[in-house]
């Protein structure tokens, strides 16, 4: 049945036993109310469509307290504050906790102080006949969950407080629902909606699920085959470790007392040890204290690119018996796994002595934004698989924004996320696969380092192979340029023989540079003032430079097979003075002596993985190296 | 001597609401309630322009305030009716985690 909201839908009787039918049961002795859940009221999950409205219970009561003179001769029952909330008066109170169980939309306040809050989620579940949402009312990580006495949405009274007001819960309330193979809410009511503490009176609160797409290994696959679907790893063998530490803030002259956590100027982490004082070296480099405090390295400080940043729980994702990493869905179904369970889930790794968590009331550790892993604020993944490594953003302990709440959450995270390697692979023609190895080679080069247009640009003095390049009409376009560059131009118009290679002779000066024409062509003076661009130390050029891998080594090799991986430093490469983070446009020159002919491919390295590049060549008919 | 009401006419607006959502929900949880109903009780509403099944007393029909043996329609369930009373008094806590107080939120309700 739909929740009873019109008060003529139920029957009541009094001072007797309620038939089979009758939904309301009175006792006016006893001074006791009865509410049945037959007839038209059901308790059925999910509480958001079953039960009576707190307001509907009382407006039935006043009716037949009207019309009823059996009724009429006592004290009324109920006291409504408000739409939400109302109290049992007068001595009477609700017979049993299924009574109380059946009143929906409303908290109350009983005779014995007894007090109930009805809490109400908004959103819907995936499962409502199966999704089991529960809460704890105790702060700490080590306490019980507590399961809502129905499935599906919420709108069901728990107690706050007790016979006599003891013990009193009021004061915290967290609901989740954490199902398996879904999405995963939870909600600190007191925490996100500023109150002191529980009233007897209603409460809405988001808490919905629905499937989690990215957790594809289920209970099963985790806890007995033991195995990830997609890496095959050990889920039994991978940590969790929670680290101690407060105050997360930059060095300072001053005291700082046990477990304080401070970055020092030289960007590392530390973490106080024994109370005590830091002087300016301490500030400086904390292994270097004067003071008195006592400093260790802070076990939760992580390197990511070239800074140091702070994070105060690690899950290591790497099995010792196989030495597999887990995958980054597979890490996401074991975090949320372990989410899931009563147990303590801290594994105490460094030892700290964190203390208790059990699972299902942590905080969680992982969520997915498309195919990227994101950690919840204060979380690194240790020993992920190195494809991965473009694919994690990690939240950290931001400094000097507050440290951490009362539940070791970061007040402040920001993201992090390593230096972009984009990575690919060569995909040679089968003639330079069969060639032998020492017979071929593949060479990656930048097609060029800076590609500028340039407008208005004018030759003067020239001289021989020498002349000035004047760009004044586009000032400062050019001021990029250095000594011994070479520079490829196009677009002279007027004297076309002005285009080609040049070789900077100086540096450039007042929007001029000198430079010499090395192509065998000599300029011609020019004051008409063209559009041009300009490609400095291109390929075709002695200055071209050859690509660097993400370990800072030469793509350049014999090819050993039909297909060579690469990898390149988005981010950060600079190589020549070009500018890092941007699209990489690339030759790869390959040949074999007998095999193939010499080959020219064009490409361009882009923010991306799996680029592939494929080099296909003519075979080779005339190659011959007389012995 | 005026005419003796028939068992049906007898019937007051409570009672027939009452056997109304009993057979409402004797669809709903697929009961047999053994409901001693006046003769031609069930009928007499079926056979209404505005009738859309047991199922959907309260939702989609509603028997006139002047007149409990006319069925009426309804623009908005009973429990929509309810829910926004009920905004009104208690916050809403969007699924954003936003807190808004109800009068706001009812301005909201009414604005869009």
């Amino acid at each position: 049945m739909a929740k009873i909201i019109d008060l003529d839908d139920i029957s009541y009787v009094v001072d007797t036993s309620a038939g089979g039918e009758d939904e309301m049961e009175i006792q006016t002795g006893a001074k006791t109310i009865q509410l049945l859940a037959q007839g038209v009221l059901s308790d059925d999950s999910p509480g958001a469509t079953s039960g009576i409205t707190g307001k509907c219970f009382y407006s039935k009561l006043k009716k037949i307290w009207q019309d009823d003179n059996a009724l009429n001769k006592h004290l009324f029952p109920i006291q409504m504050i408000y739409e939400a909330s109302f109290i049992w008066i007068n001595g009477w109170s609700p017979l049993d906790q299924q009574t109380r169980d059946l009143v929906r939309d409303a908290g109350f306040k009983e005779g014995d102080l007894r007090e109930n809050a009805c809490i109400i989620s908004l959103g819907a579940m995936d499962d409502s006949a199966n999704d089991q949402a529960y809460y704890t009312n105790i702060t700490g990580f080590d306490q019980t969950k507590t399961d809502l006495d129905k499935t599906g949405e919420l709108n069901e009274n728990i107690q706050i407080k007790g016979t006599g007001g003891t013990p009193d819960t009021s004061n915290y309330f967290k609901a989740f629902l954490r199902e398996e193979q879904k999405s995963f809410a939870s909600y600190n009511l007191l925490t996100e909606q500023g109150l002191a503490a529980l009233k007897f009176e209603a409460y809405r609160l988001p808490l919905a699920n629905g499937t989690d797409i990215k957790a594809i290994d289920n209970d099963n696959t985790i806890s007995v085959t033991d195995a990830g679907s997609l890496s095959g790893v050990k889920y039994s063998e991978l940590t969790i470790d929670y680290f101690v530490g407060n105050l997360f803030e930059t060095a300072l002259v001053q005291s700082y007392v046990a477990d304080d956590v401070i970055q020092d100027t030289a960007g590392r982490w530390a973490r106080c040890t024994t109370g005590g004082t830091m002087d300016a070296a301490g500030v400086a480099d904390y292994t270097n204290n004067g003071g008195t405090a006592l400093w260790e390295a802070y076990p939760g400080e992580r390197l990511i690119g070239t800074e140091y940043f702070a994070f105060n729980r690690v899950l290591d994702v790497k099995d010792t018996t196989n030495g597999y990493s887990a995958r980054l869905p597979e890490i996401h179904s074991w975090a949320q796994y372990k989410l899931r369970q009563a147990s303590d889930i801290n594994d105490d790794v460094n030892l700290d002595a964190y203390g208790t968590i059990n699972g299902n009331i942590a905080v969680p550790f992982t969520g997915f934004v498309g195919d990227t892993l994101h950690t919840k604020p204060g979380v690194f993944i240790d020993d992920y698989h190195s494809d991965d490594k473009n694919s994690i953003i990690f939240w950290d302990v931001t400094v000097d924004e507050g440290g951490v709440d009362t539940e070791g959450v970061p007040i402040v995270s920001t993201d992090q996320k390593f230096p972009f390697t984009a990575s690919g692979s060569l995909l040679f023609s089968q003639n330079f696969v069969d060639e032998p190895d020492g017979e071929t080679r593949y060479t990656m080069y930048f097609q060029y380092i800076t590609s500028t247009a340039v407008t208005g640009v004018k030759i003067t003095g020239s001289s021989g192979a020498s002349a000035t390049i004047d760009y004044t009409g586009d000032a400062g376009k050019l001021n990029h340029l250095l000594t011994n560059d070479y520079i490829k131009i196009s677009g002279f118009t007027t004297e076309t023989g002005n285009n080609g290679l040049w070789k900077c002779t100086g540096d450039p000066t007042t929007n001029t540079i000198a430079a010499d024409k090395v192509d065998g062509v000599n300029p011609t003076d020019e004051s008409v003032g063209d559009n041009c661009t300009v490609l400095e130390n291109p390929f075709e050029s002695p200055g071209a430079i050859i690509v660097d891998n993400d370990s800072n080594a030469d793509i350049d090799g014999e090819i050993t097979s039909g297909t060579i991986g690469w990898d390149f430093k988005y981010t950060t490469n600079n190589q020549g003075g070009r500018t890092p983070n941007s699209p990489a446009p690339i030759y790869v020159v390959a040949l074999a002596y007998d095999g193939a002919q010499y080959t020219l491919v064009s490409s361009t390295i882009t923010e991306n993985t799996g680029i592939n590049i494929a080099v296909n060549a003519v075979d080779e008919l005339n190659y011959e190296d007389v012995p | 001597m005026p005419r003796k009401k028939t068992q049906k006419e007898s019937l007051t607006i409570e009672q027939i609401k009452r056997y109304l959502a009993l057979l409402k929900a004797e669809v709903e949880y697929d009961k047999d309630f053994n409901l001693k109903l006046p003769t031609g009780f069930k009928t007499s509403f079926e056979n209404q322009k505005h009738f859309k099944g047991w199922i959907n007393y309260h939702v989609t029909w509603e028997v006139s305030t002047k007149d409990p043996w006319v069925v009426v329609s309804r623009k908005q369930s009973l429990e929509d009716e309810w829910h926004d009373e009920l905004l009104k008094v208690v916050p809403v806590i969007t699924p954003k985690g936003e807190i808004v107080s109800a009068e706001e939120w009812d301005k909201r309700s009414t604005s869009t």
